[in-house]
C-alpha cells in the first residue's frame, strides 16, 4: 500500500536567524529523496522537525491525510537515523535487533556478510562504519512507512556504502526515504528525486548543473 | 509488552549511576536509610542528568519506537519507587530490631 508524507509551512529560526522559510516537501512510498545543502543550511534541522524531536515556529505534517503534531510518537509512521550513533552502548547487537524487530527476525537479520560476525557483540565494540550499517539496516527493516537518514554514508567504507545503497533501494519498494549527506555523488546515485536547501527554501533539482547554479558544488565538478 | 521491554532496558541503563550515587550518599552520611530513599529521589535524577550529558543521542533508540523522553523518565522513576519502598521497609525493620 502506498503512503504519502506531506509537509508544509515549516518555518524555523534560531534567534534572529531564519533557517527554514516556508518549506514544502512531499514524499511517497517508492521515493528516495536526496536532500542536499551547504553546512548550516538546515538539512538536519528539517529532518528533526519532520521526525518531531525539534520544535518549529510553524509546521504542518501529514501522513496519509492524518495531521501529526509529533510524528515520532505515532508508531510505525517515521524512523530517523540521526547524525550520531543512537544504539545504546550497553546493549548487545542481537538484543537491540530483538527489541526492534522481534526474536524471530534476529537470525535472518544477521544472515549478512558484514553482520554475521557481529552477532552477540556489544554495540560499544563495533567500529563506526559497522555500527552505522547496523543502524541503517535496523531502521530500514522496521515497519515504518518513512525513513529519514541523516548522513548515512558518513564514516562508512566504500564497500559498506554500496551495501547501504542496495538496502535503501530495496526498502524503497515499501517505504518513502529522505536522506541527506555531503557525499553528494552517492546521494545522486541512490536517490530518484533531488532537492537542495538554499537560503531557507527548497529547490527541486532536476539535473546536476543546477547544483552548480545554486552554488552547492564548484563549476569544475560536472 | 514490546514497549515495556524498551522501558525496562532504559531503566536498567540508569541503575548503575543511581545506585552508586545512592550508596555514596548513605556512606558519606553514615545513614543506611538514605540509600533506599535516594534510589527513589535524587539517584534517578543524577542518573538521568548523567545520561543527558553523556548519551543524549541514545534517546533516539526509544523515539524510533514511539517512546518520548518524558515517558521514559516517568516510567524510570516509577520503577525505582517500588524497590525503594521495599528497601526502606527492610532497613527500618533492621534498625528497629
Amino acid at each position: 500500500m502506498s503512503s504519502l508524507l506531506e509537509t508544509d509551512s515549516i518555518l524555523k529560526s534560531y534567534g534572529d536567524i531564519q533557517v527554514l522559510t516556508d518549506i514544502y516537501l512531499k514524499c511517497e512510498t517508492g521515493d528516495i529523496i536526496g536532500m542536499l545543502g551547504r553546512n548550516g543550511s538546515g538539512k538536519s534541522t528539517l529532518l528533526k522537525i519532520l521526525f518531531g524531536t525539534l520544535t518549529a515556529d510553524t509546521k504542518f505534517i501529514r501522513i496519509d491525510g492524518k495531521f501529526l503534531a509529533t510524528p515520532y510518537k505515532t508508531k510505525n509512521e517515521l524512523c530517523f537515523l540521526p547524525q550520531h550513533d543512537f544504539l545504546p552502548k550497553h546493549l548487545k547487537t542481537d538484543k537491540a535487533i530483538e527489541l526492534y524487530l522481534g526474536k524471530e527476525a534476529v537470525e535472518s537479520f544477521f544472515n549478512d556478510k558484514t553482520l554475521t560476525k557481529l552477532k552477540n557483540s556489544k554495540v560499544s565494540e563495533l567500529s563506526g562504519g559497522e555500527l552505522r550499517y547496523l543502524e541503517i539496516k535496523l531502521l530500514l527493516n522496521t515497519d515504518s512507512k518513512f525513513v529519514l537518514l541523516d548522513e548515512p554514508f558518513n564514516g562508512v567504507s566504500p564497500l559498506l556504502v554500496g551495501y547501504i545503497k542496495s538496502l535503501i533501494i530495496e526498502s524503497s519498494k515499501t517505504k518513502g526515504i529522505i536522506l541527506t549527506d555531503h557525499d553528494y555523488n552517492n546521494v545522486l546515485d541512490v536517490a530518484n528525486r533531488y532537492c537542495l536547501i538554499y537560503d531557507g527554501g527548497i529547490k527541486t533539482i532536476t539535473n546536476k548543473q543546477e547544483l552548480v547554479k545554486w552554488g552547492y558544488v564548484p563549476a569544475t565538478k560536472f | 509488552m514490546e514497549n515495556f521491554r524498551l522501558y525496562w532496558e532504559f531503566h536498567k541503563s540508569t541503575l548503575l549511576i543511581n545506585w552508586v550515587a545512592s550508596i555514596a550518599l548513605a556512606l558519606l552520611t553514615m545513614t543506611p536509610l538514605y540509600f533506599p530513599i535516594a534510589t527513589m529521589t535524587g539517584g534517578p535524577f543524577i542518573s538521568l542528568f548523567y545520561k543527558e550529558i553523556t548519551a543524549k543521542n541514545e534517546y533516539y533508540f526509544y523515539y524510533n519506537r514511539g517512546i518520548s523522553k518524558i515517558n521514559l523518565m516517568v516510567v524510570n522513576i516509577i520503577l525505582n519507587i517500588l524497590p525503594g519502598i521495599i528497601l526502606t521497609y527492610i532497613v527500618l525493620k533492621c534498625q528497629a530490631s
